[in-house]
């Protein structure tokens, strides 16, 4: 496509409620996007199946908007855009059955051969993060690129743990590229956009409403090979993703929780319906022939030393469970000075962290 | 006619002697009081002219002028009806001026002139006795309270008609002889040894209590916080003489002393969460204590801190920070003493489960919300924080032995005499009070606790504040054990009690 039919492409998206679908409507028609934003509105009238709300809508955004306009706003904040047709958009993604008509993103635009999507709840609890930190970790450095949603609880720690990793990582938005959702990952964004990139479907100043997670989520499975939910409650928007991926004929995966834990409800649920439990990284790179790049990479870490105290304390914490001070204190039977000193040094080697109210809890692959 | 007797009165916790001036002169029937008179004190007017009439003399129909002075301070006490009912019949030459020179009246006269009792007798005794006066005459209810200031002689009234005889040489009242002994103060019901388990958090309190620092309990409704605390003033220093009666002057004020002997218990004060900001610092029309004040010399705890209004504890800032609380009405100007060991509790989330076996449902947004509640200059004055656990079932049927706080105290009380030692130079009475200035000058830290403090400080990111605050616990830790410096166990150990409040830490949990 030229570049001057990108800028009204561009513009396209930008109009509230048309929806790529429909772009792809109005191409079939008009053939260029320029057409489209030229065309006259009797002309637009015989587009039928575009409904009079719809039409009203392009019709009355059309004079508001300045595609020149729109276009030099991508340029002044670094935003990138990649059509349908270029070699840049992910392969898979071409293929679902609504793929996004353009794409908007920040970063480095990746070639994407191992992707592999970690989403689940926002509101996750230390053992969900800590899998989800960890696996996207494990496969980051084996060469899997992880896609997620940007969001709190799981979808921020897959991100997290494949900066760890490779770094190489892609974050889509349920909002326009140029809002910040939520507030307190500014700067996980921006590390992500360091080797990896940031990308969305909604144009500059789309504010993340509800209704476009369920429909961003198709992306997040598109681009994929499959869809790790590693924590989902009962009505989770992870499980639209899984909905999504296996549509597409993409493979799901899911964690297994605790049969106590309400917040494995949905995971479980999954499971039931056929979904691939995953207990190690290594199950996933199996399913698909992948093996670590780098044997043992993530063993690094176990050429840290421990004294007697600090082995004895490692036995009864746990990775899922938060142990108290107290709770440690009867199981070990240490005198407290030296027990909070074993505490301290632990987590001074980063292998145990304080997840609040002196609970203390293991983090593998931190 | 000229007579002058002497009246007492008290601001904010100070007594004042009155000079009660009356005089008598030909015409027209009047009976004014000048001086600044509170509504209590313009009131007596009725009281004084009834007392004297049921006690058998005449009230003078004359011109009657009573100056009370100073004439700058407001006077707001019943407690000078005594004293001008005595001016008046002084004046009228019904009662010899001589005696009346050399003591104090205070009472409260009822219409049949008996003689009734007031709040606020032990400052206005010591206000007595800083005067020079060593006489005082009192309702006999007071005249218990009234000899903890050890004046020297204390006579006990039941009538108006009594005093005038006595000061007139028909009888003789006999001294009023102190009748409490000091009691030994029991603990009993608020004794450590009650509370079964709980090691870490009998640690942490051994340790506030050591060092003077301020307490963050957070565990699940139910866990013993409230147990916790209550017992601290068991675990302190016993209050030492000027201390005690500062107390004693304080409730006395505030209308609360139970029984007439000095208060040697630590108070422990423990407002519910709608408490006002009126009752929290002081003040109202009469200017009374507030839980700042009462709390006073012990602890102050705030159960459910987060359900505390904001400015109620925003307010608790001056009193922290200067150990006094001015306030300042219309009707006057008062510095109360408020120097107090605070205490807040919390539950760790809005549910209270967090941590805890049962799932905790709140959204991190509401754990967030619930935390942020506190705001951080608040935070900023809490030294220990102490996460308390829901007691196992083994744990409430064991019949383990506890220490008692008596053994507690004891090493308490040794590890505030070497704070005392170290830092008496500076004016300051334990760890908790040190400023960063003073910290730098008297703690010694061993090398490689200084390189541990330096690990710490980066890897869980912790404030100026905070660092020092931690050095202050570790001296606390150490004093304990008698160590000559700071060395890595008992900073380890200081570290264990760091703030942990979940939501609003750096990390991603």
């Amino acid at each position: 496509m030229k570049e001057e039919e990108k800028i009204y492409l561009a513009a396209l998206q930008h109009i509230p409620g048309l929806e790529s679908s429909f772009i792809r409507i109005l191409l079939s028609y008009f053939v260029l996007p320029s057409a489209i934003w030229k065309a006259s509105k009797g002309e637009l009238e015989e587009v039928e199946i575009l409904g009079k709300r719809k039409l009203a809508n392009l019709i009355q955004a059309r004079s508001r908007i300045n595609p020149v306009q729109i276009y030099e706003a991508l340029e002044k904040k670094k935003v990138s855009y990649m059509t349908f047709e270029e070699d840049l958009y992910f392969p898979l993604l071409k293929s679902i059955y609504d793929p996004p008509i353009g794409l908007f993103y920040k970063g480095k635009a990746l070639e994407v051969e191992k992707s592999i999507a970690i989403v689940g709840a926002r509101h996750a609890t230390a053992y969900g993060k800590n899998v989800a930190y960890d696996f996207a970790r494990q496969l980051s450095e084996g060469g899997v690129i992880i896609v997620s949603g940007g969001a709190r609880g799981i979808d921020g720690e897959a991100h997290r743990g494949a900066l760890k990793g490779s770094g190489k990582t892609i974050a889509v938005l349920g909002c326009g590229i140029d809002v910040v959702y939520p507030k307190e990952h500014q700067m996980l964004f921006d590390s992500i956009c360091e080797d990896g990139m940031v990308l969305s479907e909604y144009g500059l100043g789309v504010a993340p409403l509800a209704y476009h997670f369920p429909i961003r989520n198709r992306i997040i499975a598109g681009i994929t090979q499959g869809t790790l939910v590693v924590e989902a409650a009962a009505k989770s928007g992870s499980l639209i993703t899984a909905d999504a991926a296996l549509s597409e004929g993409r493979d799901v995966f899911a964690i297994p929780g605790s049969i106590y834990d309400c917040h494995a409800e949905g995971t479980h649920w999954l499971l039931r319906q056929g979904a691939v439990i995953v207990i190690k990284a290594e199950d996933i790179l199996g399913e698909y022939g992948w093996f670590l790049e780098k044997e043992g990479s993530h063993l690094k870490n176990t050429v840290i030393s421990f004294n007697k105290e600090e082995k004895l304390l490692l036995q009864y914490l746990s990775a899922a469970i938060p142990q108290s001070v107290e709770g440690l204190l009867q199981k070990s039977q240490l005198p407290l000075p030296l027990l909070q000193r074993s505490l301290l040094s632990l987590e001074m080697k980063g292998i145990i962290a304080n997840i609040g109210n002196q609970q203390y809890i293991l983090t593998p692959g931190r | 006619m000229y007579a002058k007797v002497y009246g007492a009165s008290f601001i904010g916790i100070e007594g004042q002697v009155i000079h009660v001036e009356v005089d008598i002169s030909n015409g027209l029937p009047a009976f004014d009081i000048v001086g600044l008179p509170a509504a209590s004190v313009r009131e007596s007017k009725e009281r004084v002219r009834a007392a004297i009439k049921n006690s058998g003399w005449e009230f003078p129909i004359k011109k009657i002028t009573v100056n009370l002075a100073p004439a700058d301070i407001k006077k707001d006490t019943p407690g000078l009806d005594l004293a001008i009912a005595l001016g008046i019949l002084a004046a009228d030459g019904k009662v010899e001026g001589e005696k009346l020179k050399k003591a104090l009246f205070i009472g409260e006269l009822s219409l049949n002139g008996e003689v009734g009792c007031v709040s606020g007798v032990l400052p206005m005794a010591l206000g007595a006795r800083a005067f020079g006066l060593s006489i005082l005459y009192i309702g006999r209810e007071n005249a218990e309270e009234a000899s903890l200031s050890s004046l020297e002689s204390i006579y006990g009234i039941g009538t108006l008609k009594e005093v005038i005889e006595a000061l007139n040489g028909l009888h003789s009242i006999e001294p009023w002889v102190k009748q409490s002994t000091n009691h030994t103060i029991s603990y009993e019901g608020e004794d450590l040894s009650e509370v079964q388990g709980q090691v870490v958090a009998k640690r942490g309190l051994e340790i506030a209590a050591a060092g003077g620092h301020n307490i963050l309990f957070s565990g699940a409704p139910g866990a013993g916080k409230t147990m916790l605390a209550k017992r601290i003033p068991s675990i302190l220093p016993p209050l030492h003489d000027e201390e005690a009666l500062e107390v004693t002057k304080i409730y006395s004020v505030a209308g609360l002393l139970k029984e007439d002997t000095l208060i040697r218990k630590r108070p422990f004060r423990n407002p519910h969460h709608t408490i006002t900001m009126a009752g929290m610092v002081g003040g109202g029309y009469h200017l009374t204590p507030g839980e700042v004040t009462l709390a006073h010399g012990g602890v102050l705890f705030l159960d459910e801190a987060p359900e505390f209004k904001r400015p109620v504890l925003e307010v608790l800032r001056q009193p922290l920070e200067d150990k006094c609380i001015h306030l300042s009405k219309a009707t006057g100007k008062v510095a109360y003493p408020s120097d107090f060991l605070l205490i807040l509790s919390m539950n760790p989330c809005p549910c209270g489960n967090y941590g805890t076996a049962e799932p905790c449902i709140c959204t991190p947004q509401a754990v967030q919300k619930y935390t942020e509640k506190l705001s951080g200059p608040l935070l900023d004055r809490i030294d220990l924080f102490i996460a308390v656990e829901k007691p196992k079932y083994e744990e409430l049927v064991k019949v383990k032995k506890e220490e008692s706080s008596a053994e507690v105290r004891k090493r308490v009380l040794e590890a505030r005499k070497v704070q005392y030692y170290r830092l008496k130079d500076y004016g300051l009475l334990c760890n908790g009070q040190m400023s960063h200035g003073v910290l730098q000058k008297v703690v010694i830290i061993s090398p490689e606790g200084r390189s541990l403090l330096e690990q710490v400080f980066k890897k869980l990111h912790l404030s100026a504040r905070g660092y020092d605050r931690l050095i202050k616990v570790a001296q606390t830790i150490a004093d304990l054990e008698g160590a000559p410096r700071v060395e890595v166990n008992h900073l380890a150990e200081a570290v264990g009690f760091r703030i942990s409040l979940p939501g609003r830490d750096k990390l991603s949990f």
